[in-house]
């Protein structure tokens, strides 16, 4: 979970646009991310599958904590 | 010149705007490379950022230019090392054209002290007295008095270097900014300024905020003169800033210069940009500046798709190293940090 704001502790996922199986591109929006503040689109930063989604939408999580694993290619 | 001011509307015509402001000089092909290149690292520095904000190692937040790049490449290009420049928050293209290493501007990012300003200013802040990039400025409008007062520092030392000012299409609505124009016209300063008119002030389309269309035109309320050109294409800007640089330094007064463009991203990094439709933005990605600059390249020279990709490899991996190299730095100490507040 990134940190969205410098005195965000937490933040949730407020949409996934990705299921596990998906395929996502580098520098494409898996996820829209929600605080008191912002909302905003976080991108993959790798290719490949999605394999499990950690949190689902409307849960706070900790800021830096992982809320999904990717499989990336190669 | 139809369809230009209509965000949804067909992608510009460039050749509209060749009989408006005919190209000067032949471009050589080397230099196209070497602009095309220079395109590539900006649009490649910008992905990392995005990328490096994700991974916690750039706090705040960024503007990002990408689809503009031509505008500061082929503006920046007209420049010598000598001339003086100002820009805005949305200016990692500006310093990188002016030839910031990336190495350097991702330190500054990341706030670590290999950055140009010691990464005190962070990525609103890239400014290189080295480079003469005089300002980097986070206030919308600021930086175009400041362009002003260093074009005539250099008047009135008989010096025959040039100011640019770069804005965006938001700023023309400051009072800076005409209170600028209007000086330079009084003074008949050696300064050029230039619009990036990427269509929307923040969130806010420009037909929501401004009357007219041709932001050049604002140059004539002012007395001085105006000139529109086509953002997208990298050899129209540089043909149009390199005339009104040489204007300028002959004594020929200041420029205004509008270059019509487009931001793929949002505002900045919290800004999705859902108030575009994505018809909009195909329109404008189908004129991206680094396929027209690479097909006009490929008919010069016969630089090829793999010519290309060969050339983004590279420049992806000296991306790379320089975002990995930047994180090595050490963020400043806190007694360092008072130097640069307190006078002593």
């Amino acid at each position: 979970m990134p940190r969205t704001a410098p005195d965000a502790e937490t933040a949730s996922v407020a949409t996934w646009f990705k299921s596990v199986g998906d395929r996502v591109e580098r520098g494409e929006a898996v996820a829209e991310v929600q605080t008191d503040k912002v909302t905003l689109e976080i991108e993959a930063s790798a290719s490949g599958i999605v394999v499990e989604i950690l949190h689902r939408a409307g849960v706070e999580v900790p800021v830096g904590e992982e809320i999904a694993y990717l499989e990336a290619d190669e | 010149m139809s369809g230009i001011h209509e965000p949804p509307g067909a992608p510009i015509n460039a050749h509209a705007f060749s009989n408006l402001y005919p190209t000067a000089a032949a471009v050589s092909p080397a230099l196209l490379r070497a602009w095309l290149q220079r395109m590539l690292e900006i649009r490649t520095f910008e992905e990392r950022v995005q990328e490096l904000f994700l991974d916690g190692l750039i706090e705040g937040t960024t503007h990002l230019c990408q689809g503009q790049e031509a505008v500061s490449v082929g503006a920046v290009a007209a420049l010598e090392p000598r001339d003086y420049l100002t820009i805005t928050y949305r200016g990692h293209g500006h310093a990188l054209a002016r030839g910031m290493e990336p190495e350097v501007a991702f330190a500054e990012l990341m706030g670590r002290a290999g950055g140009c300003c010691k990464g005190l200013g962070g990525s609103m802040h890239l400014t290189d007295f080295g480079r003469n990039l005089i300002g980097s400025f986070a206030i919308v409008g600021a930086s175009y008095p400041v362009a002003v007062g260093a074009s005539m520092s250099a008047k009135l030392r008989g010096s025959d270097s040039v100011a640019m000012a770069f804005c965006g299409d938001g700023a023309t609505n400051i009072g800076t900014f005409h209170e600028s124009l209007n000086m330079a016209a009084v003074w008949n300063a050696p300064v050029v300024f230039v619009v990036e008119n990427n269509l929307y002030g923040e969130y806010s389309p420009l037909r929501e905020t401004t009357a007219v269309t041709d932001l050049s035109s604002r140059a004539a309320g002012n007395g001085l003169q105006g000139v529109t050109v086509d953002g997208q294409d990298v050899e129209a800007v540089y043909a149009v800033c390199e005339r009104a640089v040489a204007r300028a330094r002959s004594g020929g007064g200041p420029t205004l210069v509008e270059a019509k463009t487009y931001r793929y991203r949002g505002h900045s990094r919290t800004d999705p940009a859902k108030y575009r439709a994505a018809e909009e933005v195909d329109a404008w990605k189908a004129r991206d500046p680094i396929r027209i600059l690479a097909a006009r390249l490929e008919a010069a020279t016969g630089f090829d798709e793999a010519a290309l990709n060969t050339l983004e490899t590279e420049t992806r991996s000296t991306i790379d190293e320089a975002s990995r190299r930047a994180a090595l730095s050490p963020v400043i100490g806190l007694e360092e940090v008072r130097r640069y507040v307190y006078a002593d």
